[in-house]
């Protein structure tokens, strides 16, 4: 035996076999501290090289005026939303005042729908005046008429079977090369025209507040625009001449080569873009911006005014009340955009450090513009930790709770049976849990939702079956195997002396559990959410699939309810557009930059909960 | 005065009722849990068993995926048929005239296609991640002084473990897959790729570095998903090795084994369970995952199975296999997830979702048993 | 040693192995989700031997991919972008455009929703984000739910220039990975408003509504505000089975009953 061991292996390039074992192990376990480091290094290449080509886009948006421009597109923004707010009221007043009306004109255009469709075969006919055709029609006219019900036209309800038949009668006689509604609709509508006057006219007046400003965005957005354009292809001429060459010098079609050099000869590089002569109509334009934001106050002011003071519909009168409210509010945000946009100059350098907190804290996400790219992280960071936050709400005191119970008072049975299948969820595929989540639990969810006696919950009725609250739901499910089952082990790690010691003293299990355990066990606990937090955040196919992809701030105002709407996320954006971005660009990069978040988030999450449960083993 | 005493109806009460509350907690979650095991069994088996004849449809398990035709001879009938068994139907019944025809793409055939796809996936990872795994631990823990480098390395590594899988994919998509300098066996170089020029010419073919096939392979998907899940394995294989009594080693280099003796005698084999147990779990997780091969292996359709279209010979097929792109199984629930699912196509779409569920619950529960049956067996 | 094992386990696996061609198409969800794997089906029913792969995430894709030579056939439901085809001619290559089929986005709404016809202006503005409420185009009040497409697709860009000015997308539209999703999602929330191809209107609880006075039929063709045509591209002419599948794939009658099937509208009448 002991000659065995002593035996000594041939040596290759001076090294024996356990050199060369060593070796191997060795190699091993450099090639995975490489790969690792590889990891960081690409993701952070390719994250850092984001921030000069974001200032560079910043830089280009403010040099071309769009920024200036982009001011007035807000400013028109706000003011939709003051009209959006007034049309609805409008409508619902009108349907409150003139609903049998509106119901007798909205069911004859519906009604016209499948005669027009048939009627084109008609109209040869009748226009030859040929024998019978008038006929044939209003066989065939009477026919459809008598095939259509009253619930499927009028999916409102608003008309009353009278009016409904008179509708019908009405009908029989349309022909279709007139086209002219019949007199009884004519009717309804001057009614409701009539009615709705003061209102309409006033509803006009603060729509139409904005058109010296939306006429002058329009201009201005158009000749940003091509500015845009041209400086794009100026700053990537010298790219593109290169290209056209090396495209020459490959070809070996001569049709080919000669189409290519047409197009070398119209690439000009002038040293530098000519902004200042280009971005001047926007500069010129500062005092005209002046002038229509000043005609749009007066007129919204009077345009409000005017709105009508009473009203039979209650939603109606609480939508003009906000209109009245909201309007010093935009009207004073106007103020400020419009001395903001007087302060642009196209030659004011972007700071490196604003360009970064834009990104960090954008609000806007909007890429494959037309306009200009904007790569803000805040919506879908937002989305992430939403989620994140209602998964943990809800998986927290479900697992712990399972684990306080497995692990102090179920039966030795119990726990069997238990852990284990605790544990299988974790082995639920996440895009298992995705399809599930749309198929059954959301489907499930909004069927819940609009149930009427539930209608008081915030949120409900949901209208998304693919909302924040679904994808908190499942995640949950998936947080709960980590936290259950380290929480269970830090419950384990307490000494037994501490449970008896308290039951001796006379207290009951529960009173030991919460006032004994849980204190000793609560930093493993405590690392036991962070993990189940770290497996949450970093999901990606249940949120891809199941939230809903809308990239915009949560509208706060929901309260609570804010759980039924759509959102997005950091995982979710990079599986949805890394398909498609080109290497090197700086959407590609700004995913990678995501990523980075990502990944910087959930190790600063693991190394927390490891220094927690190490300070724990040395206890 | 003891703070504990109470009224002891009250008191007995309270704790039956928090007992009653942790339980309810409990019951719930193994009741969600189990709930949604049966919902997907429930919906997804009737596709996979017959009633008769083998009790399993094998068609759904050898066929690939492809166009189901649901169509009806006579009204109110519905037929449902693979598009190449009804192409063929048609030519034997040219007469018969077919109403109300719907298509449904990747609805007919079966999940062969995918199978096979995250059977090779899963292999290529577990095969590179295990041999790398294993032996890094190993030198990690048996060779490596420890010291403060040891110690920074192993928590980097630990740490690894927590970065979410679409991360992993991304640096898999770029390094993989679009780096032009990964070593290929190939009968042709590729010039357009850069490295491409650097190609070692061997008897009947080339060592290329012009990277790995068609944007996403095999072993592009393979290592993403092996990077993935090596630190979960050294992170497991090192608790195992860890767990070995230091006795053991010294018992066996004191009576004069080499270190290679000592690792592979005395350590090794009480570490198998551990690691064993370890890597039927990173299947598990490796299996399941859909993020990281996303970009880098996965495509929606593809007509033969990786083997079928490889060509060459000996090593050259070997390596065109691995530079194939696959259809795998939870890439093909996404794929459904954004199809409709109606009466008509629901079948399929649960049943595979029940095969891929069942798949991965096999091997999770093996690992949980292993886990069990091995801590019941090995004390020392 | 080992090498020769693994050679020899190489060769005893290789078996049978013939060249076989390859035709990799990727691209437009538009089309590789329905037409394509259908129009691929019936070309090897009629006895072709070739081998497809076919990935539809969107157009975005034909383009990358037909670039690093990935692909042989991309599938787009837009026209090549300038900055796309500079890259091609960088590399002295050709994109040579073939047109698929014509298409209609469809603007589908709910059928519990009355709306039935909408301006382009209307569509767009609430497309854009500046209606918001169904009350505001004569619906029955409600928060209008706005479903897109995902930035990858062909239609998403095609439809911000047919309808929407090329203004952006408001940041409360929902990015659906595709057409059918679209449909589900509408067809299941009655305050939903989406677009997809024509080929994707025809479901249970979505109206294609009219849009400008014109509903989307195929007669409507040249009247329909949002018609649109489909392409495949190659690099360079196509040659051998791409070849012979793109020219049966637009001009064969057989091509275009599957393409009318699935609700395109074909290029040659359909027999």
């Amino acid at each position: 035996m002991a000659k065995h061991f002593q035996k000594k292996g041939r040596r290759i390039l001076g090294w024996d076999l356990q050199d060369w074992i060593k070796g191997f192990f060795g190699t091993n376990a450099t090639l995975s501290i490489v790969i690792l480091l590889l990891i960081c290094f690409y993701l952070i290449r390719e994250a850092v090289m984001f921030f000069p080509s974001h200032h560079q886009g910043l830089t280009l948006y403010r040099q071309t005026g769009q920024e200036f421009v982009g001011h007035l597109i807000e400013e028109v923004d706000e003011h939709a939303k003051i009209v959006a707010m007034t049309d609805q009221a409008y409508y619902r007043e009108l349907d409150e005042k003139f609903g049998n009306e509106r119901g007798v004109s909205d069911s004859y255009e519906a009604l016209l729908e499948p005669l027009e469709d048939a009627g084109e075969d008609f109209i040869d006919a009748l226009d030859d005046e040929e024998e019978g055709a008038q006929e044939a029609w209003d066989t065939f006219a009477t026919k459809t008429l008598s095939k259509v019900y009253k619930k499927e036209i009028d999916t409102f309800n608003r008309l009353d079977d009278d009016s409904w038949n008179a509708l019908l009668a009405s009908m029989k006689g349309w022909d279709p090369l007139e086209g002219d509604p019949p007199a009884f609709v004519e009717e309804a509508r001057a009614k409701m025209k009539e009615g709705m006057a003061s209102f309409e006219l006033a509803r006009a007046e603060v729509s139409a507040a904005d058109d010296q400003l939306d006429s002058l965005r329009g201009k201005l957005v158009k000749i940003a625009s091509v500015v845009r354009e041209d400086a794009k292809a100026e700053l990537t001429s010298a790219a593109r001449k290169i290209a056209l060459e090396q495209g020459i010098a490959s070809t070996t079609d001569p049709d080919k080569k000669a189409e290519l050099e047409e197009k070398l000869s119209e690439v000009k590089i002038m040293d530098s873009f000519p902004f200042a002569a280009r971005s001047t109509p926007m500069a010129e334009s500062k005092d005209a911006h002046k002038a229509a934001a000043a005609d749009l106050k007066a007129k919204l002011t009077a345009g409000v005014a005017k709105l009508p003071a009473e009203f039979a519909s209650q939603p109606a009168a609480e939508l003009i009340e906000r209109v009245r409210k909201k309007t010093p509010d935009v009207l004073e945000e106007l103020d400020e955009s419009v001395a903001e946009a007087a302060r642009w100059r196209w030659d004011k350098p972007v700071g490196y450090f604003d360009s970064a907190l834009q990104f960090f804290f954008g609000r806007d996400w909007v890429t494959n513009s037309s306009w200009h790219d904007f790569y803000g992280l805040l919506p879908l960071f937002t989305g992430s930790v939403l989620i994140s936050c209602i998964a943990l709400a809800i998986a927290v005191p479900f697992s712990v709770g399972a684990a306080i119970y497995v692990n102090r008072i179920a039966t030795r049975l119990e726990q069997n049976i238990i852990k284990p299948v605790i544990e299988m969820v974790q082995a639920i595929p996440s895009v298992v849990l995705g399809i599930f989540g749309i198929l059954v639990l959301g489907e499930g969810l909004r069927e819940f939702s609009q149930v009427e006696a539930l209608s008081w919950i915030p949120g409900f009725p949901m209208q998304e079956r693919l909302n924040i609250l679904n994808a908190g739901l499942l995640l949950a499910l998936m947080a709960v195997p980590t936290i259950f089952t380290l929480c269970e082990d830090a419950l384990n790690n307490v000494p037994r002396s501490f449970s008896e010691a308290s039951l001796a003293l006379g207290a009951s299990r529960i009173q030991t559990v919460i006032k004994v355990i849980l204190p000793t066990a609560i930093s493993g606990i405590f690392a036991a959410i962070l993990l189940g937090l770290g497996r949450v955040i970093g999901e990606t196919m249940v949120v891809l699939l199941v939230a809903g992809n809308k990239i915009a701030m949560p509208d706060w105002g929901a309260g609570v309810g804010v759980v039924a709407q759509p959102t997005h996320t950091m995982t979710g954006i990079i599986a949805q557009e890394m398909g498609e971005v080109a290497d090197g660009t700086l959407h590609w990069r700004a995913l990678f930059l995501v990523g980075l978040v990502l990944f910087t988030i959930s190790l600063c999450i693991n190394v927390a909960a490891q220094r927690i449960i190490r300070r724990l083993s040395h206890l | 005065m003891n703070p504990f005493v109470a009224k002891t109806k009250t008191r007995k009460r309270k704790d039956q009722a928090s007992v009653v509350i942790f339980a309810v907690a409990t019951y719930l979650l193994v009741a969600c849990a189990v709930g949604i095991f049966f919902k997907i069994a429930s919906a997804g088996a009737p596709i996979l068993f017959a009633s008769e004849d083998s009790f399993i449809n094998w068609d759904f398990l050898t066929k690939n995926p492809e166009t189901l035709v649901v169509f009806e001879i006579e009204e109110g009938e519905k037929i449902r048929m693979d598009q190449t068994d009804f192409t063929e139907w048609k030519k034997e019944n040219p007469g018969v005239e077919v109403l109300n025809e719907k298509t449904h793409a990747y609805t007919g055939g079966g999940i062969l296609g995918p199978l096979v796809g995250t059977a090779m996936l899963v292999v290529t990872c577990m095969v590179v991640a295990l041999v790398v795994g294993v032996s890094a631990s190993v030198y990690l823990n048996e060779y490596a002084r420890k010291g403060l480098l040891m110690n920074a390395i192993r928590l980097a590594i630990m740490n690894l473990a927590g970065v979410p899988s679409v991360v992993f994919g991304l640096f898999g998509f770029a390094l993989f897959c679009l780096s032009d300098w990964w070593p290929a066996l190939t009968y042709t170089i590729n010039e357009e790729r850069t490295m491409g020029y650097f190609a070692i010419p061997l008897t009947d073919g080339y060592l290329s570095f012009q990277g790995w096939g068609s944007g996403s392979s095999l072993f592009a998907g393979g290592l993403t998903l092996a990077v993935m899940v090596l630190p979960v394995i050294i992170a497991a294989c090192e608790e195992s090795l860890k767990a070995v009594p230091k006795g053991f080693r010294e018992a066996s280099l004191a009576l004069g084994a080499s270190k290679w003796q000592c690792i592979r005698t005395a350590v090794l084999p009480y570490a198998t369970p551990g690691i064993l147990t370890a890597s039927i779990l990173g299947v598990t997780r490796v299996a399941g995952e859909t993020a990281p091969i996303m970009f880098t292996a996965a495509v929606a359709d593809k007509a033969k199975l990786p083997w079928e279209e490889a060509e060459g010979n000996g090593l050259f097929w070997l390596s065109d296999v691995m530079m194939q792109s696959v259809q795998a199984l939870p890439y093909h629930i996404y794929t459904f997830a954004r199809l409709p699912n109606t009466e008509e196509t629901a079948a399929t779409q649960n049943g595979t979702v029940f095969v891929f569920l069942m798949l991965v619950s096999v091997f999770a529960g093996l690992s949980i048993f292993l886990r069990i049956f091995f801590r019941n067996k090995l004390k020392w | 040693m080992k090498y020769t094992v693994i050679l020899t386990i190489g060769n005893l696996l290789a078996g049978s192995v013939f060249a076989q061609e390859k035709i990799v198409m990727k691209g437009s969800d538009t089309l590789g989700a329905k037409m394509v794997p259908q129009l691929k089906e019936a070309y090897l029913a009629e006895g072709s031997k070739v081998n497809f792969e076919i990935a539809a995430e969107g157009s975005s894709q034909a383009f990358t991919n037909l670039l690093a030579g990935t692909c042989n056939i991309g599938m787009s439901s837009r026209n090549v972008k300038d900055s796309e085809q500079d890259s091609f001619t960088a590399k002295g290559q050709t994109l040579i455009e073939h047109v698929a089929a014509w298409d209609m986005i469809a603007v589908v709404v709910n059928k519990g929703n009355g709306v039935r016809g909408l301006t382009l202006e209307q569509v767009g503005d609430i497309f854009t984000g500046k209606i918001t409420d169904w009350g505001q185009v004569g619906g029955k009040p409600g928060k209008i739910s706005a479903y897109t497409r995902n930035t990858a697709s062909g239609t998403y860009k095609t439809f911000q220039g047919l309808a929407m000015n090329k203004e952006d997308y408001g940041s409360s539209t929902q990015k659906m990975a595709g057409n059918e999703q679209i449909a589900t999602e509408v067809a299941g929330n009655i305050n939903g408003i989406g677009y997809v191809g024509l080929a994707y209107s025809a479901k249970d609880g979505l109206r294609a509504i009219k849009v400008g006075g014109e509903s989307p039929k195929p007669r409507n063709k040249a009247d329909y505000p949002l018609s649109r045509k489909l392409f495949y591209y190659t690099v360079g002419k196509p040659t051998g089975e791409t070849k012979k599948f793109i020219d049966w794939a637009t001009t064969s009658s057989a091509a275009a009953k599957v393409i009318d099937k699935v609700g395109f509208i074909p290029l040659v009448e359909a027999k």
